[in-house]
């Protein structure tokens, strides 16, 4: 029972490392940890909070969790995720003692949050596959909502932080936006519909025409809202023109399409 | 639910460590100022090296503010001396050298240009 569990806080850690090792190693998380508004930061932990619970009830192997205990799996998740954090930025000499307490803090929520969403992932997928996958509660529209938005912040936090985007939104043509959008579109429709994507068989109902086509629609606004969302929180659409806050979101629209779709379907 | 203590300790370190830091954090928002950065420079004494002397500088930001790309001036005789430091978060310091060629007599330091958000 005891060796069951410490396991189990095994597969989490080397998933929180592996999911946001990229990130632990991105000079624009340490800065951002200490330009962005204390507030913007508890509002940060907040919604990680409320996309663990999402996760923690959907996903996995685990499916005959209560809300009760999806509460306290998410509050474990997201303490692993904080001191995980702190060690790696300890060691990695990002944060000392002689740090403000502040500034130090606030790095270490802002690295701790996707570590959090990597111990979640890890756990529930680096396990073995013990029980059947039969009345999951996933089927539904809401529990593939959830997983796509889970799958589509793994894949674009870890590109949204960086200046890059801002460069590719800046040096792009309205033309080439709009590739990049039915890019963005044709992959996500593309990995759900046609690939035969681990999965896809089961989560991405199609019937009809219709059944593909809205969910193509569903992946993009999924990436796009997501895309928007982490922006924000990194400061990037601060004080920008409308214009150049769209051509950046739809920048990283790609990869997080990429991360609703087959993400969505690796993360189940 | 079986828990064992183990995963009661960690829900209990996840728990006390997550609202605590969000308190924190709430309270660190809340209580914050606007006030811009402003900084306090403080140039140390002078180490004779092969190039002539070093000193130390210190420059503190008493805004509320991170400044970034923060230019930083010192004045020795005729002679002037910069560096540039990337960030100095709100209310902490951050350090750099400059080198005179002459022996320092009351070299004086400013910031001479910065960004914030």
């Amino acid at each position: 029972m005891l060796k069951e569990s410490i396991q189990e806080y095994a597969r989490g850690i080397a998933g929180g490392m592996m999911f946001s090792l990229p990130l632990l190693y991105t000079m624009e998380m340490w800065w951002s940890g200490f330009i962005l508004h204390p507030l913007r930061l508890a509002l940060l932990m907040v919604c990680t909070f409320v996309l663990l619970l999402g996760y923690n009830r959907f996903a996995g192997i685990r499916h005959d969790h209560t809300w009760t205990e999806v509460v306290i799996d998410s509050f474990e998740e997201m303490g692993i995720g904080l001191v995980l954090s702190a060690t790696m930025l300890f060691l990695l000499n990002r944060i000392n003692p002689q740090d403000a307490p502040a500034e130090a803090i606030c790095k270490i929520v802002m690295e701790g949050m996707l570590v959090a969403i990597g111990v979640s992932v890890g756990t529930a997928q680096l396990g073995m596959d013990g029980c059947p996958e039969e009345d999951t509660p996933r089927d539904g529209w809401f529990a593939q909502l959830t997983l796509g938005v889970c799958g589509a912040v793994l894949f674009a936090a870890n590109i949204g932080v960086t200046e890059e985007v801002q460069v590719l939104a800046m040096e792009s043509t309205p033309w080439h936006q709009l590739g990049l959008m039915l890019a963005s579109f044709a992959i996500g429709g593309m990995v759900l519909y046609f690939s035969e994507f681990q999965g896809s068989q089961r989560f991405a109902r199609r019937e009809s025409n219709l059944d593909i086509a809205t969910g193509s629609v569903l992946n993009y606004s999924i990436s796009f809202l997501v895309s928007a969302a982490i922006l924000w929180f990194f400061g990037r659409l601060d004080d920008m023109p409308p214009a150049f806050c769209v051509s950046q979101t739809i920048v990283l629209a790609f990869p997080a399409a990429l991360g609703a779709s087959a993400g969505r379907l690796l993360v189940q | 639910m079986k828990k064992n203590w183990l995963e009661w300790c960690v829900f209990a370190l996840g728990l006390v460590l997550t609202l605590s830091i969000l308190g924190y954090l709430i309270f660190l928002g809340l209580n914050r100022g606007e006030q811009p950065p402003i900084f306090k420079v403080t140039v140390g004494s002078p180490q004779k090296v092969s190039d002539g002397y070093q000193l130390r500088v210190d420059v503190y930001n008493q805004g509320d503010v991170t400044a970034q790309s923060v230019q930083v001036e010192v004045e020795n005789r005729a002679e002037k001396a910069r560096f540039q430091i990337d960030f100095v978060p709100e209310h902490s310091s951050a350090k750099g050298w400059v080198v005179f060629s002459q022996e320092p007599d009351r070299p004086k330091g400013k910031v001479t240009g910065f960004t914030a958000q």
